[in-house]
């Protein structure tokens, strides 16, 4: 069997070398996928650049102002900037539909800002021209005119009985011709994603971890193989060429353009976020009960105040040994962070649902499943993106105990007079974020890992059993 | 000649009759009726969303202010104001207890094609606060559903109908491979290029009309009965539709005719639409790029917080000139009252940022302007996503709109500003009596004749993009004839693997 299996790949592999037209389809497509990694590299240079030249800008900033009462520097804050993650050049994700910059600032947890695809117009609805869209939406197509007619050509052409009677099962066979059609798909993936390691490496962009890299292509392979087996099940099944190049194009066509979108607005329908308005406002009123409290409108003593002269077993706050304000603002800032992150989770939660709706929904598509592996092995999928806010919003916390604890032991009898400057912006925390380990990233994507995987599996094995019973007619 | 013509207007005619009852047009049909039902329902429910929003921050705004009100006539009828938000405070009141949004309004047609507006942000709070605090205002989205986009009415016709046509049209050509009775109209002096038309025209208008026709009744559904306005824009989202569809038609014809197959030519087709629909419009994006730059914004945020420190650092200076430009603002008087510190300094501050950092700001709407003015003029040639926009543009989610929208909130901040600062500035006290005289942001639609020329302008190029290709389809069969190289479809030539 295995012989057989040997004999039939090198037959086929020959067949498709001699094939003009499926050489200037490779050709073509290779082409498209070597302009989209380098294009890719050198956005993705320029982006790393302009990430990092931006964060250092604005820790500049923030190190220059002038003396100041500690609280007002809280108050202009410090932004912080999102880096590409490391394989954002083959795929770029949800990167530009994401905020990249956060604004840290005291009281107060902000929402992302800058998203990139606000200044593309129009033009930001359709794909951009990456390797990750060229390997799931054109790559396939590639091997569907390539291998539409594999099975469907032999019947039309007669040749089926002869195979028949030379070589018996035609599983073998039908592998055979699923496995050259795949190693077209392997040599695209191949050429792609070299062409843009090379062309990142004279960017100047860092080598990436090899085993995102390598995790990232054995998807795309992974995913190919799927399409080389659903192409020459379809063209077994189908009595005429021109019916199963119809049926496979109309299928390409659904599951990378139709099922997506209508899975996404599916989504959005079980799981819809509330809206801006609705959000914030409700945010206030729960920040307001619970900060309220600590800034009595009449000038009465609150409770908190009353809690700290009974710790310090004084009477007034002028006699404390401790600035009353500084302890207020720092309790005004923890009695913040349960709120936020109830608020913030709540939103969170219904984002993840959505996507584990569509995820579900990937069981009709693969490359639905395999957009969001690519996404999650490239570190640019919408869970690092919030990873990366939830990072932002621990320093914003870091940063604000550091500057307004400034104002504990020193801003005793001057809550508002007292200044401090640039050696105490230079101790407050500088942000830096790395790149989350490879398991955490596949953890975003395991309903699509185990809706791929699935998919190879059943098909494969559909593939063999629909060789063992062919019609040769 | 004549009898030639009339003959193959009487085979049209036959065709479009025998083309009504093809299984394969109704099955067309059907499916592009489903997906369009599938698009309108997520454009009804993305607008219903966004008008949504837009009614919470109008009620928001109605509630603030009288919540404004209350508080300022129980502090002119004694009562003692707030320590944290003392509405008497006119910086208090420009800077948050007064501030309202500025608001898009939705239109109707906005179900039909919802083009960036998911993107958008449709109310802006401005406050006296620096631009980049509304500027940058976002909706709350999930960035995974807008990576993946949406599927609107827009959506269905820019995209799908084309690959629907495409594959109708070569299976009509299949079937009379298989059937041949036009080809009996070959002995009737009909030659084979012009039955290759015959077989196609019909078949593209049937596709046109009908999706005009979905359109129609979408619009009904997303808008009611139109009246005189929208009536000129549905009869130009028609010339739009159709116009579109003879280009893919001109396209088909371009490959049907010169391929030695019908697998021959299905293949330079599907790649053709592949490449104009998705793969153009990424190309031309990154063109636009590099032939426009436009300076990056987070540069802008910097240039603010950076203008800002400096700024602050030279308060006492900007407090000592403005009085000294403006001496009647230090005097005292019974209408006075003690202005904070930090307010008085922001808006100082704010109005000698402001002097170095709206050029930036106007810098990069003008390179911003000029890409999408470039993206609209390139993207004829990626002929969906220019129908998208049109379309978008009808339905007032277009960038043409957007742009002007956030120009008028521009010019509303600076009046915000103009009205409050002065009275910052001065100390005066702010009473309930001048609630009425506060700005308030009102949009101002650009006219219908407006978008209707730029329709009107699409239109034209799309139907002159289609005449150059049909006119170059034309020009090379004539070559082709002369040098007697190829032979259009051969009708009765069955198909082999190879082919």
């Amino acid at each position: 069997m295995v012989n057989l299996f040997r004999t039939c790949l090198a037959s086929e592999a020959a067949l498709l070398r001699a094939d003009r037209r499926a050489f200037w389809a490779i050709v073509s497509v290779l082409v498209l996928a070597l302009a989209a990694a380098a294009w890719g590299a050198v956005s993705h240079a320029e982006h790393q650049r302009a990430t990092r030249l931006g964060q250092e800008q604005a820790y500049k900033v923030w190190l220059s102002q002038d003396q100041k009462n500690p609280h007002s520097a809280a108050h202009f804050g410090l932004h912080v900037v999102r880096p590409a993650s490391s394989l954002a050049f083959l795929d770029p994700g949800v990167g530009g539909f994401a905020g990249a910059v956060v604004w840290l600032e005291a009281h107060k947890r902000n929402s992302p800002l800058l998203r990139d695809a606000e200044d593309d117009g129009g033009l930001a609805r359709f794909p951009a021209p990456s390797v990750a869209f060229v390997l799931l939406a054109i790559v396939p197509l590639l091997m569907v005119f390539v291998g539409y007619g594999s099975v469907s050509g032999e019947r039309e052409a007669g040749r089926l009985p002869l195979l028949a009677a030379s070589i018996g099962s035609f599983a073998p066979l039908l592998l055979a011709k699923a496995a050259s059609l795949w190693l077209v798909g392997v040599a695209l993936v191949m050429l792609a994603t070299a062409t843009g390691l090379a062309v990142a490496a004279l960017s100047g962009i860092g080598m990436p971890p090899l085993a995102r890299l390598a995790g990232w292509s054995a998807s795309h392979l992974a995913h190919l193989a799927i399409w080389a087996v659903v192409i020459v099940w379809v063209s077994s099944m189908a009595k005429r060429s021109r019916t199963a190049l119809i049926a496979l194009v109309l299928c390409w066509a659904a599951s990378v353009f139709v099922v997506p979108r209508i899975a996404a607005n599916v989504a959005q329908v079980m799981e819809p976020l509330p809206g801006s308005f609705q959000f914030s406002e409700r945010l206030e009123q729960d920040l307001k009960r619970v900060r309220d409290p600590l800034w009595p409108e009449d000038g009465s003593v609150s409770e908190f105040e009353k809690q700290v002269l009974a710790r310090y077993g004084v009477d007034h706050r002028d006699k404390l040994p401790v600035s009353m304000r500084a302890l207020s603002l720092m309790r005004d800032e923890e009695v913040g962070y349960p709120v936020f992150d109830e608020s913030f989770g709540q939103i969170d939660g219904i984002a993840r649902r959505q996507e584990r709706v569509v995820s579900v929904a990937s069981m009709l598509s693969p490359p639905l499943a395999m957009a969001r592996i690519s996404a999650a092995m490239a570190g640019s999928d919408a869970e690092h993106a919030r990873r990366f806010l939830g990072e932002a919003e621990l320093h914003r916390r870091r940063f604000m105990e550091a500057v307004n604890g400034d104002l504990l032991h020193n801003a005793v009898g001057r809550e508002y007079s007292y200044k401090a400057g640039p050696e105490l912006w230079s101790r407050a925390p500088a942000f830096s974020y790395g790149e989350p380990p490879v398991p955490w990233s596949l953890g975003g994507a395991a309903t699509a890992i185990s809706i791929l995987v699935a998919w190879l599996v059943a098909g494969s094995f559909l593939l063999w059993r629909t060789g063992a019973r062919l019609p040769v007619r | 000649m004549l009898e030639t013509a009339s003959y193959f207007l009487h085979l049209c005619k036959v065709e479009f009759g025998r083309a009504l009852h093809e299984r394969g047009m109704r099955g067309l049909a059907v499916v592009l009726a489903m997906l369009a039902v599938a698009g309108l329902a997520q454009g009804l429910a993305e607008r219903s969303r966004i008008a949504a929003n837009i009614s919470q921050a109008v009620n928001d705004d109605g509630r603030r202010l009288a919540a404004l009100e209350l508080a300022l006539k129980q502090i002119e009828g004694g009562a003692r104001p707030p320590r944290f938000a003392d509405p008497t405070q006119a910086g208090r009141v420009g800077l948050n207890l007064g501030v309202g949004h500025a608001v898009k309004p939705v239109e109707p047609w906005a179900a039909l094609a919802l083009g960036a507006s998911d993107l958008q942000s449709h109310a802006l709070r401005v406050s006296s606060g620096n631009k980049d605090q509304f500027l940058y205002q976002q909706e709350l989205r999930n960035p995974d559903q807008l990576a993946i986009g949406t599927f609107d009415l827009a959506f269905v016709i820019a995209v799908v109908m084309p690959l629907g046509l495409l594959a109708l049209v070569a299976d009509a050509l299949a079937r009379e491979r298989e059937s041949g009775t036009l080809r009996l109209a070959m002995s009737q002096g009909v030659g084979e290029d012009l039955l290759v038309v015959v077989k196609v025209a019909p078949v593209a208008a049937m596709v046109g009309l009908f999706t005009c026709a979905i359109f129609a009744l979408a619009s009904l559904l997303a808008a009611g009965l139109p009246d005189g306005p929208a009536l000129a824009r549905l009869c130009a989202a028609f010339a739009l539709i159709l116009a579109y569809t003879a280009f893919w038609t001109v396209l088909a014809l371009g490959a049907l005719l010169f391929a030695k197959s019908l697998a021959g030519a299905a293949m330079p087709l599907l790649t053709a639409w592949t490449v104009l629909v998705f793969v153009a419009p990424g190309v031309m994006l990154a063109g636009a790029k590099l032939a426009h730059p436009v300076p990056s914004r987070m540069d802008l945020l910097h240039e603010v917080r950076e203008q800002t420190v400096l700024a602050e650092g030279r308060y006492a200076d900007l407090l000592a000139r403005h009085y000294h430009d403006h001496p009647q603002l230090a005097e005292g008087g019974g209408n006075k009252v003690d202005v904070p510190a930090f307010l008085m300094q922001s808006t100082l501050v704010q109005q000698e940022v402001s002097r170095r950092v709206d050029p930036l700001y106007r810098r990069h709407r003008a390179a911003t302007g000029a890409r999408e003015a470039t993206i609209g003029s390139w993207a004829l040639f990626a002929p969906a996503a220019y129908l998208q926009d049109a379309l978008a543009d009808l339905a007032g989610t277009g960038i043409e709109r957007h742009r002007r929208f956030i120009g008028q909130v521009d010019a509303f901040h600076d009046e915000w500003r103009g009205y409050f600062f002065p009275k910052v500035q001065a100390r005066e006290r702010f009473y309930s009596s001048s609630l009425p005289e506060v700005p308030r942001f009102r949009f101002e639609p650009e006219p219908q004749g407006d978008v209707l020329s730029r329709s009107a302008v699409r239109v034209a190029r799309l139907a002159a993009l289609s005449g150059a290709l049909g006119m170059a389809v034309w020009m090379f069969a004539l070559f082709l004839r002369r040098r007697a190289h190829r032979r259009p479809i051969p009708l009765h030539t069955p198909l082999t693997r190879s082919q």
